[in-house]
């Protein structure tokens, strides 16, 4: 999928542990382990507001658009 | 009423179906025993035999000459017989094979049925697995309706063939909600 999670840098700047967000956010630990992996499908607006509420950050910072392979849309890119 | 889980149709149809693939067993077993005996006392030497062991023992009675009663479904079997032995030899021959290869296919298909709906009891109904057993048994289905000339046999495939994509579908909604943080 082109777009990129970048959580991990953004937690590592804020200096915060994976499970410490997820209790904040309100997340499992293997919930908010998916989305950081970037094997997430799809991202409620509600947890990407508690990420940026509690990481103090916009959307943009903790994603990332990387252009892939030419046709590579990451709508069905499972396919 | 649960049709998935645990306490569900899904497990009293595994329980019955265990009960009938054992069963199935059984008359796959004896089906080749049964089917030669019928082809010999159908033969004029098997008829034979059997005039020779009604003299011996003229006092033992066949069961469907006890039971008078049920005249009808007594003719009707000495009819099915009658027409049996009429059957040229070598087409009989060929019925034993035919017979037991079909045997064969219901307990695969029997089988197959039995892993899909242990996986209805246990497991969630969108995965991979069950769109590949069903696909599967709508296969045999197929060979079996079109081995056995039957329609209704076809129809139940087709049918779930179109359930196939249903869980295909399924499937690939059910692994998006779950990589849906």
């Amino acid at each position: 999928m082109p777009i990129v999670f970048r959580l991990d840098r953004v937690m590592a700047d804020r200096k915060i542990a994976l499970n410490e967000l997820a209790r904040r956010v309100g997340l499992t630990d293997s919930n908010l382990s998916i989305l950081k992996t970037g094997k997430a499908k799809a991202v409620r607006m509600s947890t990407l507001e508690a990420i940026c509420r509690e990481l103090g950050c916009q959307p943009g910072d903790i994603m990332e658009y990387q252009p892939g392979p030419a046709g590579e849309t990451g709508a069905n890119d499972e396919e | 009423m649960r049709y998935f889980g645990t306490k569900s149709l899904s497990s009293v149809v595994v329980k019955i179906l265990n009960v009938v693939w054992v069963l199935m067993i059984i008359v796959t077993v004896l089906a080749p025993l049964a089917g030669t005996a019928a082809i010999y006392f159908s033969t004029p030497q098997g008829e034979a035999f059997m005039a020779e062991v009604k003299a011996k023992h003229p006092d033992v009675v066949k069961p469907s000459e006890a039971r008078s009663l049920d005249s009808a479904s007594h003719e009707k079997r000495d009819k099915d017989w009658e027409q049996f032995k009429a059957v040229p030899l070598p087409v009989k021959i060929l019925m034993l094979p035919y017979g037991l290869g079909v045997l064969g296919l219901v307990l695969v298909v029997l089988r197959r049925a039995r892993a899909l709906f242990r996986s209805f009891r246990d497991e969630p109904i969108f995965r991979k697995g069950n769109e590949q057993l069903m696909r599967g048994l709508a296969k045999l289905l197929i060979i079996l309706g079109i081995a056995t000339f039957d329609f209704n046999t076809l129809l139940i495939a087709v049918i779930l063939l179109m359930a196939c994509e249903v869980i295909k579908n399924g499937t690939v909604l059910q692994e998006e909600h779950d990589l849906t943080v």
